[in-house]
Order: structure tokens, then C-alpha cells, then sequence
């Protein structure tokens, strides 16, 4: 069988490709996995966002919180990450990310020593899918997690508390990383999409014309 | 396996080959010889246009039928006296009474030399096979075919019509030089003989070979380092990536493809 099929342009992204995007994304602009309030990011820059302080009454100023993920390694199905956590599982069409999130509370009063910050890590597994976004006029292919995987957190209530918000953060953070469907061919055709992003072989791959 | 596979088929490939030719343009070349009693010198443009595409794995791409359309300016230098006959008027004497015998010396014309120029535009079909080159060109990675072996070139019918323009610029070219009127219709005839099919068509590859021996059309240009995401705000600068390594292949299954291979890194 013919890579374009029934069409005439076939482009296909490894998941080994796809990650160096993705790095290449996130040490650019590393603020899309780090954000914190002022005690932890004082100002917006290229490394962080910064966030506003939680309000709390009896809180003076509000809750101060950081949080931080590396950056995600994506996984085209089949699994090849090694075995991800139960109950996850990688379907066909479908990838899967792993990520390690770091959140930090301060737990003192205002001036107080910086001692005073507890942080946990914890490694995320999630599994999502792809989808074609047309940003200023570009047609761009996409990640949407649907389900995140916190390792052994319990209470499983607490647990599933974790991850939806962090299935919440991660999707923000991979919400502008939108890859241009030129960049699937190295720049070196414009296609027209007729069919795709298909998740399989471990590559996302595309159909269309010129 | 690659990063990035991106495979188009025959018909997608046509057009950016046709772009290649046009991207080529037009070229231009000069030179002089020898073609027989003549000196010969000329300068010539040419380009090429058109060609049905076959992709023959693992590395070819025939081009059938490529237009290649060209104009000649070729000026054709000869002594008349190497071909037309010495024309001497003789000796004339008359007796003058008184005077005695007068006679005028013989008077011999010296044919001069003279220039032909001619011009002449045609066009010629022909079949070529290229193979496919990838490198690294300063910051760009490119993608070139360049033409295997020779093209033959099929110039007997080009030959013919260049024959009949060279004949009609002759007698141009003729028609000033006093004395010639008994001698131009058998001027012409023997500098078209001189030259003859055979010598036109020998012109015509010595002039238009160069043009085809080398031809190389670049098909993909692409800078070795890609913005794959414009900046989008002062703490979101342009994300770029690297293209390590390209290579291009024709790969054949139930159809034939131009298949490009790219491995990336962040850039």
C-alpha cells in the first residue's frame, strides 16, 4: 500500500519527532510549565508565569502556590513508554504523555523564612488525543489529554481530586503547542488536510493535496 | 525510522518540478569553432519547460518530453574567394595612330570576406533521466535532480530549418558585394552545401549539449533551521527546530512516490 493512498500528499510525525517539537517548545517557552504567585514568580518572564495569590479570609495577602511540570515525553500508540500505570491503558488512536508535577505550598505568614514551603513530586501518566486547530488561519494539529494518572496517591479521593486538576493545568499548558501541519513535512510542502491526524505505528500521520 | 516522512505521488510531483524549471530560467552561453571553410561564432539562450513525470525507484525521475526552447545568434565568417572562382577581366589593346598599341592591364576582383549573421529560434523535445541529491547548501538543505548521462537530442529536423535561415541570410549578406550577381544564386547553393544538413546539425549539438549536459533542477530549498512557531508575545519567543539530516527517495508499491526522510532536533 502507497503512503498517500487515494491522495497525493502523506505526511507522517514519529513520536521520536514529536518530542524533540515538544522540547523544542517548552525550552522556548519554559513558562508554559511553571507557575507560581509573587513569593515563587515575582513577574511573568520567558521561565515563569506568574499567578495571582489564592484568597483565603484569615490569610493575609492569600495562599502562596507554585506548581511545575518537566517536560512531558509523548508516547504514539502502541505503548512503547514500558508499561504505564493501571487503570491506564493506551488505546489504538490515541497517545500517552508522562510528566513529573511538582507543587509548592507556603505554609508560614508573610516574611516569614521561605524555610517554610512544603513541595511534593509526583509522577503524572496521562493519556489523550489529537486535534486539528486552526490558529490565525493554520491549520495545526494538537494535544488534548483526557484522563491523568497520579502513581500511588491515596486516598484514591484525593487521588482523583489531583488529577483533574492537574488533567486541568497540563491541558493548559499544551494548549498553545499547536504543531503547523507544514512543519509535519519539514517545511517542504504546504498541504491542504484531508484526512488525519490518524494515531498508529507509532507516528501521527496526515493525508491531503498541495 | 524518521522523524518526519512526507511521501508525494506523481502528480503532486509534477508541478514542483515544472517550478523548478521555471525557477531555472533562462541561460546563455557563447563560443566560436570551425565548421569547415567557415569561422564560426555564436551565442545562444535557452530553457526548458514541461515534461511528463515518471518516478522509477529507487532514485530516478524520467522526464519525458522537456521542452527545451532556444534562440542562436550565429555569425558565420568566409573568404568569397575560397569558393567562387578567380573573375579576372583580360588584357584590352588598342591601336592609336600616332600613339601605337595601348593596352589595360588585366584587372582581377579580389571577392572579399564576408560576415553571415543569422539568427534563429526553435524548440526540440527530449527525454532525460535525473537522480535525486540532497546536501546541506549554507543554511538551507536542498533537494536537486540532476540529469544522468547525456540526453540524446534529435536535431536532424531543427537542422534542416537552421539550413534554410542560414541560406537566406547568405544572400543578405551577398547581395552588397559588387560583381557577385552572375555568382549569388551559386554562392548560396555552395555555401549551403558547404555546410550542409549534416554540418548544421553538428552546429546545433556543439551549441545546445552544453545547456542539456548539466542541467539541475532544485526542487526543495528549506532552511536547515525551521521557525515552527512564530514569537507570540515577549516571554513566548519563535520555537524553532533543526533538520539534521534530509534524504530523498523514490519508493514504489501499488504506486511510485517521492518520499522525503528528515530527522529534527530542537533547534
Amino acid at each position: 500500500m502507497s503512503l498517500t493512498q487515494s491522495d497525493s500528499l502523506f505526511a507522517a510525525l514519529h513520536e521520536g519527532g514529536a518530542n524533540d517539537i515538544t522540547q523544542a517548545f517548552f525550552r522556548a517557552r519554559p513558562r508554559l510549565l511553571n507557575y507560581g504567585s509573587p513569593l515563587f514568580i515575582p513577574a511573568t518572564t520567558v521561565a515563569g508565569t506568574s499567578m495571582p495569590r489564592i484568597s483565603f479570609p484569615g490569610v493575609p495577602g492569600g495562599l502562596e502556590w507554585a506548581v511545575r511540570f518537566t517536560v512531558p515525553i509523548v508516547d504514539f500508540h502502541p505503548d512503547s513508554s514500558g508499561g504505564m500505570p493501571p487503570p491506564l491503558t493506551l488505546p489504538p488512536g490515541r497517545f500517552s504523555l508522562r510528566s513529573t508535577v511538582t507543587l509548592w505550598m507556603f505554609c508560614g505568614r508573610r516574611g516569614e523564612s521561605v524555610d517554610r514551603v512544603v513541595e511534593t513530586s509526583l509522577d503524572l501518566w496521562a493519556v489523550g488525543s489529537l486535534l486539528v486547530r486552526n490558529v490565525d488561519g493554520t491549520s495545526t494539529v494538537g494535544f488534548r489529554v483526557d484522563a491523568v494518572e497520579l502513581a500511588g496517591v491515596l486516598p484514591e479521593t484525593l487521588g482523583a481530586f489531583l488529577e483533574c486538576m492537574i488533567r486541568m493545568m497540563i491541558n493548559a499548558a499544551l494548549a498553545p503547542l499547536n504543531i503547523p501541519l507544514k512543519a509535519m513535512t519539514a517545511g517542504a510542502f504546504t498541504l491542504v488536510l484531508t484526512r488525519g491526524p490518524l494515531i498508529e505505528t507509532d507516528q501521527v500521520e496526515i493525508w491531503g493535496h498541495l | 525510522m524518521s522523524d518526519i516522512t512526507a511521501a508525494i505521488d506523481e502528480v503532486a510531483v509534477t508541478p514542483l518540478i515544472h517550478n523548478a524549471e521555471a525557477a531555472l530560467g533562462t541561460s546563455s552561453r557563447s563560443g566560436s569553432g570551425r565548421l569547415g571553410s567557415f569561422d564560426v561564432s555564436w551565442s545562444a539562450k535557452a530553457s526548458f519547460s514541461g515534461g511528463a513525470v515518471d518516478l522509477i525507484a529507487p532514485g530516478t525521475i524520467r522526464l519525458a518530453d522537456i521542452t527545451m526552447s532556444y534562440s542562436l545568434g550565429v555569425s558565420f565568417s568566409l573568404a568569397l574567394s575560397s569558393i567562387l572562382p578567380v573573375l579576372c577581366l583580360p588584357s584590352v589593346c588598342v591601336n592609336i595612330p600616332c600613339v601605337g598599341e595601348v593596352c589595360t592591364p588585366p584587372i582581377c576582383i579580389d571577392w572579399p570576406s564576408i560576415t553571415i549573421p543569422t539568427s534563429f529560434s526553435d524548440s526540440l523535445l527530449f527525454t532525460a533521466d535525473f537522480r535525486l541529491e540532497t546536501y546541506l547548501a549554507g543554511a538551507d538543505w536542498k533537494v536537486d535532480l540532476v540529469v544522468e548521462g547525456l540526453p540524446s537530442l534529435e536535431l536532424t529536423p531543427a537542422a534542416g530549418r537552421l539550413l534554410s535561415t542560414i541560406g537566406d541570410a547568405a544572400a543578405a549578406a551577398l547581395a552588397p558585394v559588387p560583381f557577385i550577381g552572375p555568382f549569388l544564386g551559386g554562392a548560396i547553393l555552395l555555401i549551403k552545401n558547404t555546410i550542409a544538413t549534416a554540418g548544421a546539425r553538428g552546429l546545433l549539438g556543439l551549441i545546445l549539449t552544453p545547456f542539456v549536459s548539466g542541467i539541475r533542477y532544485t526542487v526543495i530549498t528549506q532552511p536547515r533551521i525551521q521557525e515552527v512557531l512564530p514569537a507570540a508575545g515577549p516571554s513566548d519567543p519563535a520555537v524553532r527546530i533543526q533538520l539534521d539530516a534530509v534524504s530523498a527517495a523514490i519508493v514504489s508499491s501499488d504506486e511510485d512516490e517521492f518520499v522525503l526522510s528528515v530527522d529534527i532536533s530542537p533547534a
